[in-house]
């Protein structure tokens, strides 16, 4: 969430941009190019065709006549478009082999990194599990959620999923990890009192 | 809520796992400091989260986000140009509709607006030939040398022109068509020109004046290139408008000073008396003026195409009329270019650098041009010296 000043401070960086002041160009650029380059690379592991994309996407925000109804949904513009115009990409380059796996997968890997002398608890043997067995489209979901401001309603925009399921998704991971925190914490508290 | 569910709400939390920075980290120090009794929790909940949830991300190396930051400057810059260039083409359509609507409303009414024509004809005496090295006055086309250094010219009789107070041209009395007149002083000479509404234009060195003999359309137009200082006869029913390249000036009886020399960057409307309107040249319909009031100066960039308005030392502006100079602060740069002006001299600088040097003093340039040449030269502590008769260089 972002405080009122921060966002009578990105609305003039973006009206200052739209004017076409470079410096105001600089800020929003580097405020969100590592994001949007990493979510492009798990789209397509392309570099130049990802490093093309965002000079597209501030080339389109800055010529297209865009509706900006909160400042705060600059950050779920950039992420649609990016993807849009990513994908526009891979369709056009892919277009004389095979069409039909023109989109790669959501390239999002986690590194579940086992400790090996110690067995696993329970729930991490779940999450283990869970996370084997993650498609395209919920580790995109977890990408967005772990590296953007985006809320559960703007996550599910882009992914063509209720809002709820984003959350519902998210959340069981979560629980996972934390769950098992939680008993942790408790035995410690019971130790602690009993001795 | 519990701890976590707080937590995962909080997108700084996952900027501190995947993209920890040194504000993020301090941020989560006084956290914790401020909220200890969920600090182990906290830091648990992350450890775990970087241990089970880590993965790999693809980065831009510093180098690789400059270069692609210059390379979208470039773009930006190139789509800049496009799209000024589809706004006119949008302007332009929505005049050609407002334009065809009147045609539709009746030909008349076209037809009596085509008749004042005088704007398209003031436009094309405009390009006459650059190189004139003397004094003239085109009379439909027929040029009338004039004296060397400085000229008058008098409009207030009639059919009658008369020039440096002695010599009389006829115009040729079809005086319903009043004839287009193209006054061209080069540099090195100035012109008194009294207007047949009895208004007064000061004419300076490297200007061009284009006006009717007599004023008989509903405003009374005329089209400036160079410098010139107006004194403009009151006449409410019959405007006065000075034309330039870049901007129009409208009026009502008053004393104001237009410099605008198109080799010059900006277009400057210093007033004295009374009041003036400055619109953009191709300003549309219903664009608003810039109104001076006196000491006053209209400041219109050429380039960005907006108009400033600063107040000045308005007296300063006039003074060349009286063949007086007054700088303060000023470049050399732009003293030798008004001299270079006034003398149809050049000037060469051995270093460039002298060009800005800054001075304030007074010229007089009504006094002999090596007298003045001298006192710059004291002024400046520069050596002024004389390569052929119309150069000299600084050093």
């Amino acid at each position: 969430m972002m405080s009122m000043s921060e966002i009578e401070y990105w609305q003039v960086i973006w009206k200052k941009f739209k004017a076409g002041d470079t410096k105001a160009f600089e800020t929003i650029y580097y405020e969100y190019v590592d994001v949007l380059f990493s979510y492009g690379s798990k789209i397509s592991g392309d570099r130049s065709l990802v490093e093309d994309s965002i000079q597209d996407l501030f080339i389109d925000i800055y010529t297209l006549n865009i509706e900006l109804r909160k400042i705060q949904s600059l950050e779920f513009y950039f992420f649609k478009m990016l993807k849009r115009i990513i994908i526009r990409k891979l369709k056009e380059k892919h277009r004389f082999s095979h069409p039909e796996h023109f989109i790669e997968q959501f390239d999002l890997c986690f590194n579940f990194e086992k400790d090996e002398k110690e067995p696993l608890e329970e729930q991490l043997v779940l999450l283990q599990k869970e996370l084997q067995q993650l498609d395209s489209k919920k580790r995109e979901l977890l990408f967005l959620k772990f590296n953007s401001g985006l809320t559960y309603v703007e996550i599910g925009a882009l992914l063509g999923i209720k809002p709820d399921t984003v959350k519902k998704q998210v959340r069981r991971l979560i629980l996972y990890i934390g769950k098992s925190i939680g008993k942790k914490f408790v035995e410690l508290f019971l130790l602690c009192y009993k001795a | 809520m519990s701890i976590y569910d707080r937590l995962i709400e909080n997108s700084l939390f996952f900027k501190w796992i995947y993209h920890p920075s040194e504000e993020i980290e301090s941020y989560w120090e006084n956290y914790l400091k401020t909220n200890p009794n969920d600090a182990e929790r906290i830091i648990e909940f992350k450890s775990r989260f970087v241990q089970y949830l880590g993965y790999n991300n693809k980065k831009l190396t510093d180098i690789e986000k400059r270069a692609l930051a210059n390379r979208i400057i470039r773009q930006l810059e190139k789509a800049e140009k496009k799209r000024k260039y589809f706004f006119n083409v949008r302007k332009t359509m929505q005049y050609a509709a407002i334009a065809i609507v009147f045609f539709m409303i009746g030909g008349s009414i076209g037809y009596m607006y085509f008749k004042s024509r005088h704007s398209v004809e003031l436009a094309n005496y405009s390009t006459l030939p650059e190189q004139i090295q003397d004094p003239l006055l085109f009379v439909d086309k027929q040029a009338i040398p004039l004296n060397q250094g400085k000229s008058e010219l008098d409009y207030t009789n009639n059919d009658k022109i008369i020039i440096d107070k002695e010599r009389n041209i006829i115009s040729e009395s079809n005086t319903k068509v009043p004839q287009i007149n193209t006054l061209v002083i080069p540099y090195g000479n100035r012109s008194i020109i009294t207007l047949s509404d009895s208004s007064t234009v000061w004419l300076n060195a490297g200007s061009r004046l284009i006006y009717p003999s007599k004023f008989v359309d509903k405003t009374r137009e005329v089209y400036l290139v160079g410098e010139a200082l107006f004194d403009v006869k009151k006449n409410d029913n019959q405007p006065f408008i000075v034309k330039t390249s870049d901007v129009k000036i409208a009026v009502k009886g008053t004393r104001f000073n237009v410099s605008a020399y198109s080799e010059d960057y900006s277009v400057q409307t210093a007033l004295i008396e009374g009041s003036v309107e400055v619109y953009r040249i191709n300003a549309g319909l219903f664009e608003k003026g810039v109104n001076i009031t006196p000491g006053q100066m209209a400041y219109f960039n050429k380039k960005s195409k907006d108009t400033k308005v600063i107040n000045v030392d308005v007296n300063k502006y006039i003074l060349w009329t009286k063949g007086l100079y007054n700088f303060s602060n000023t470049e050399l740069n732009r003293i030798t270019k008004q001299l270079e002006r006034y003398y149809n001299i050049k000037f060469k600088y051995e270093d460039p650098f002298y060009g800005t040097i800054q001075i304030t003093g007074k010229l007089d340039v009504s006094q002999n041009m090596s007298e003045v040449l001298e006192y710059l030269s004291k002024l400046t502590g520069l050596e002024i010296t004389e390569i052929n008769e119309r150069q000299y260089v600084i050093k």
